[in-house]
């Protein structure tokens, strides 16, 4: 976590802004720390600690995008996800204020949510793996949460989510296909063969609802084994909520990088338990083979983050490590497709 | 094998975070770590590729171009497809098979013909054989052997 001088100040200053015009914070409240969280590519976090005027303290979370993010995704749409969600029974954090100015002390919009108590179970550990073994072969609540959690995520209504994006299953392939083609450094036959396998593979039907599309033990926080909260919305769209399943069963959702890490789903459930249980919640039944676009669909979006924060790293727009390390992920990825389109 | 980032560019992204790391005054913080880990990380996958990667895309760009070579009446243009056959096996250099091999496949995609459909099949067998190398070769190093 890190804390810069005149800067901290300046976004202390801008959160206890936006928490008093929102009433969340009275006159006499202040904020007074101001830390920001690793990870995160497009997103900036940051925890904001606030000191009432009753002596009382309060933790919040800070969401902000700053300029030159990976992806250009819409944080106000995703503040208002969050919005959205409340009332609905799914594990969300409340969101308070929003402010969608560019020219912010973080460089970009920012919205100020409740803070919550938890985790984020990271899967690509072995250890966290093991733990995950262990509730699956134990009280199974963190499993049941998280095929819950998208059972009702994938019922809601759309009215609610008027200003997320409504992509068609081949919307969501032009989407990833463009980036390859603006931020692509090398062809890559894989890659292409891939667009095309799933321009012949559209579904014949769509299961319409809100997408998550990024769904993951990874983008919950945990605690006591159960999920307190759903978490990074900025991908969501409207559109066929299979995709989420599809990502799910992803290999790399379950820890792969070269080699097949755990056998379980997200590394928290068996497929077929999970396949059944949301079947049961979301009363469709989930023919396997019908999800394999989805998981094709699943790895060019992960790709196409690995191709832009390649190229950023090329383009000399970031000197952060991670991103040139990405081109090291394509090779697991690589075999996955082919794999999936059965070569 | 077809990733972006020449060897030599992971070389110099590996050179800048440990020039950036000596060079910072800060006490290191959990970020500062986190990119010295990614630069050893890269470094381990690089040994792998600099070690075992060139020979394996020669082999892959050579049998590309028998698999080319057998099936002359595919793709519709002879000379442009022997043109092809000959810079696939000509190179390892990886952008420049992958540049040939998406130029037979675009080629391919066109002809509704037999001959180019058996190709075509035969090239997807090659790039599977291919990314599992890859995979393994990587796997072995950085996984260590795989369980049986």
């Amino acid at each position: 976590m890190t804390r810069t001088g005149t800067a901290a100040v300046t976004k202390a200053d801008a959160v206890a802004g936006a928490l008093r015009q929102a009433g969340e914070l009275g006159e006499g409240d202040r904020i007074t720390g101001l830390d920001q969280l690793l990870g995160g590519w497009s997103r900036h976090s940051f925890f904001a600690d606030a000191e009432l005027a009753d002596g009382a303290t309060r933790r919040y979370v800070v969401r902000a995008k700053p300029r030159g993010a990976l992806l250009d995704t819409d944080l106000t749409a995703e503040y208002h996800i969050y919005r959205a969600l409340q009332g609905t029974g799914i594990a969300a954090p409340r969101a308070f204020c929003l402010e969608e100015s560019d020219d912010t002390p973080f460089g970009g919009p920012f919205f100020v949510m409740e803070f919550i108590e938890g985790r984020m179970v990271n899967m690509f550990q072995a250890r966290e793996r093991t733990w995950l073994e262990e509730e699956w072969s134990g009280s199974r609540r963190l499993a049941e949460d998280m095929v819950e959690n998208l059972a009702r995520i994938h019922a809601l209504p759309a009215e609610g989510f008027a200003d997320v994006p409504e992509l068609g299953f081949l919307d969501v392939v032009y989407l990833w296909r463009g980036v390859y083609e603006d931020k692509r450094l090398i062809r890559d036959p894989v890659v292409e063969e891939a667009y095309d396998w799933l321009e012949d593979n559209v579904p014949q039907d769509t299961w319409t609802g809100l997408v998550h599309g990024d769904y993951s033990v990874r983008n919950a926080l945990v605690a006591d084994g159960r999920v307190r909260a759903i978490l990074d919305w900025e991908l969501a769209y409207r559109g066929d909520v299979r995709f989420d399943l599809g990502y799910l069963l992803l290999a790399r959702l379950a820890g792969k990088h070269l080699r097949r890490r755990s056998p379980l789903v997200n590394a928290f459930a068996e497929e077929d338990w999970f396949l059944e249980r949301y079947g049961e919640l979301s009363g469709r039944r989930v023919d396997r083979e019908s999800i394999r676009p989805f998981e094709m669909l699943g790895i060019i979006m992960l790709l196409a983050t690995q191709f832009t924060a390649v190229s950023m790293y090329t383009h000399g727009h970031t000197t952060d490590m991670r991103m040139a390390w990405s081109r090291f992920s394509l090779p697991g990825l690589r075999q996955d497709m082919v794999r999936l389109m059965q070569w | 094998m077809f990733n972006p980032l020449t060897p030599a560019e992971v070389v110099g992204a590996i050179g800048r975070a440990a020039r950036d790391a000596a060079r910072s005054e800060e006490p290191a913080s959990e970020f500062a770590r986190g990119q010295l880990m990614s630069a050893y990380s890269a470094s381990r996958h690089l040994g792998v590729e600099l070690e075992s990667f060139e020979p394996e895309l020669r082999l892959f760009g050579q049998a590309v171009a028998a698999c080319i070579r057998q099936r002359a009446d595919a793709g519709g243009d002879g000379e442009r497809m022997a043109a092809l056959a000959d810079r696939v096996e000509a190179t390892s250099d990886a952008r420049a098979v992958g540049d040939a091999v998406c130029e037979l496949l675009d080629a391919l995609r066109g002809d509704a013909g037999v001959a180019a459909g058996e190709l075509r099949t035969e090239v997807r067998s090659l790039l599977r054989q291919l990314a599992d190398r890859e995979v393994d070769l990587l796997a072995d190093v950085i996984e260590g052997p795989a369980r049986a």
